[in-house]
């Protein structure tokens, strides 16, 4: 795990985490002294519940595009500064020194994704109940999926294809993600060829939308879908194989 | 020692390395001279197993190891030098009793203070001398220098040269390449001229007893102005 801790001692160092530590701090500020509002279509939405829920999309949203961010040039530095020819020299194999890269994108992710749920914690430490607040951990559990699922993408994606390509298919990811139940509600309208489109869009993006209410369901005490999660760890461990598969022919 | 017979690489249809062949001794240092293009590093990075040729072989001794110093060498700005020795020292699964016996020797043998200085705070020439020092975790029989004396500036160059001398005399067997035509000739005993590719002209030291410099073959083979 040498490899795995030193990246992730770099990826602690990166600008994106300060980012978002602010990013925590002014949703706390907004919202952790219960005066700030939400409105959506002119509604205000009013209440604990029906607020936390709202704002458990937003640090979802939030927390995928920053493993995004984080994962996206962890892989393709090394190979641009050439740090992988002195692992390579040292017999050290393509799947370990990129399994481990992966891991400490996975981890900087969680972190990362920790510390925004931290603002969720802390808004239900105020303004919420006992109950909520312990559940609100093994909840993290599930809701961490996201992030990982979107980490490991990214960074299996890089292995190989240039930058741009890359953050297309994580933009994409975190988009479909986000947006699959809405997507596929527009795919129940629309019908021909980006209906069918659609449909092969949705069947390979993960459902990110879809464990971010099971997390909720999970906190607010209603039934969750094991389905779903085991759908997000079925995601983990395809994308695991692809570390192990996918190569790169030169360093 | 090690056996390069007809390597060849292409990129894109074009051979950058064109059937190279050519045999390095024990205890010898061997320098790949030649200008921009030539294939110096990518012959380097074939012998090394970074690049996989498109023809040919490369055949290191049984049982001998590599070192490997890279042209422009990178390491995470956070860390000490002697953090970054500890990090490739532990991949080469070094043990921790080890590692502190011989990394501290290994850095003021490169010219490097163990103190708390970030490699951020390293100037090139004390960047290139951390990368002859992480070549040497292990003590290795083999050293490959890919531009040792790149971006240093006159005293940088003169304390690399007198590094490798040193390394030279403790009996390592040293491939080499540099651009810098006086250095080279000061410290290697053998190499090859190479041009888009191909070698050239193999020389000796014996080639240079006569008076001449490496300088006036180098431009002779080469075909350029003197």
């Amino acid at each position: 795990m040498t490899i795995m801790w030193n990246a992730v001692r770099e990826r602690i160092r990166r600008k994106e985490l300060y980012i978002v530590v602010a990013i925590a701090v002014l949703l706390f500020l907004l919202f952790g002294s219960g005066d700030g509002s939400l409105t959506i279509n002119g509604e205000p939405v009013t209440g604990y519940e029906s607020t936390f829920k709202i704002l458990l999309v937003l640090v979802n949203a939030a927390g995928c595009v920053l493993s995004m961010v984080i994962s996206l040039k962890t892989i393709p530095k090394e190979y641009e500064t050439r740090t992988s020819h002195l692992i390579w020299i040292r017999g050290i194999s393509q799947s370990r020194y990129h399994g481990e890269l992966v891991l400490a994108n996975v981890a900087a992710s969680i972190f990362a994704d920790g510390i925004l749920y931290l603002f969720l914690i802390g808004y239900t430490l105020i303004l919420g109940t006992g109950d909520y607040f312990i559940r609100m951990i093994p909840a993290y559990l599930i809701f961490c999926i996201n992030a990982v699922i979107v980490s490991m993408l990214v960074s299996v994606v890089s292995i190989r294809c240039p930058a741009w390509v890359t953050g297309l298919v994580g933009t994409m990811c975190v988009l479909a993600g986000i947006f699959h139940s809405v997507l596929n509600l527009y795919r129940n309208m629309v019908g021909g060829i980006s209906g069918t489109a659609l449909k092969w869009l949705l069947l390979f993006m993960p459902d990110l939308a879809g464990l971010q209410t099971q997390a909720s369901n999970l906190i607010f005490g209603k039934e969750i879908s094991v389905h779903e999660i085991l759908k997000g760890i079925l995601i983990i461990y395809i994308l695991s194989i692809g570390i192990l598969v996918i190569r790169r022919r030169e360093a | 020692m090690i056996e390069i017979s007809n390597l060849t690489k292409c990129y894109h249809k074009k051979a950058v390395v064109k059937e190279l062949s050519f045999h390095i001794k024990e205890n010898e240092t061997f320098a790949l001279l030649g200008s921009n293009g030539a294939g110096k590093s990518t012959t380097i990075k074939m012998m090394l197993g970074l690049v996989r040729p498109d023809g040919g072989s490369v055949r290191i001794m049984e049982g001998k190891t590599v070192g490997y110093s890279p042209e422009t060498p990178y390491f995470p700005e956070f860390l000490t030098g002697m953090e970054v020795l500890a990090y490739y020292a532990k991949l080469q699964k070094i043990s921790k009793k080890e590692r502190d016996k011989i990394l501290p020797q290994i850095l003021s043998g490169v010219g490097l203070e163990n103190d708390r200085t970030k490699v951020r705070g390293y100037s090139k020439g004390m960047l290139q001398r951390l990368a002859l020092g992480q070549a040497l975790i292990g003590d290795p029989d083999i050293l490959i220098l890919d531009e040792p004396c790149a971006g240093l500036d006159a005293m940088g160059r003169i304390e690399m040269i007198q590094l490798i001398r040193k390394l030279k005399d403790s009996g390592k067997t040293i491939l080499m390449n540099s651009h810098i035509l006086s250095d080279i000739e000061k410290v290697c005993d053998r190499g090859i001229i190479m041009k888009k590719g191909n070698c050239l002209k193999e020389w000796t030291k014996e080639d240079l007893a006569d008076g001449s410099t490496l300088e006036t073959l180098f431009t002779e083979t080469i075909g350029g102005m003197v």
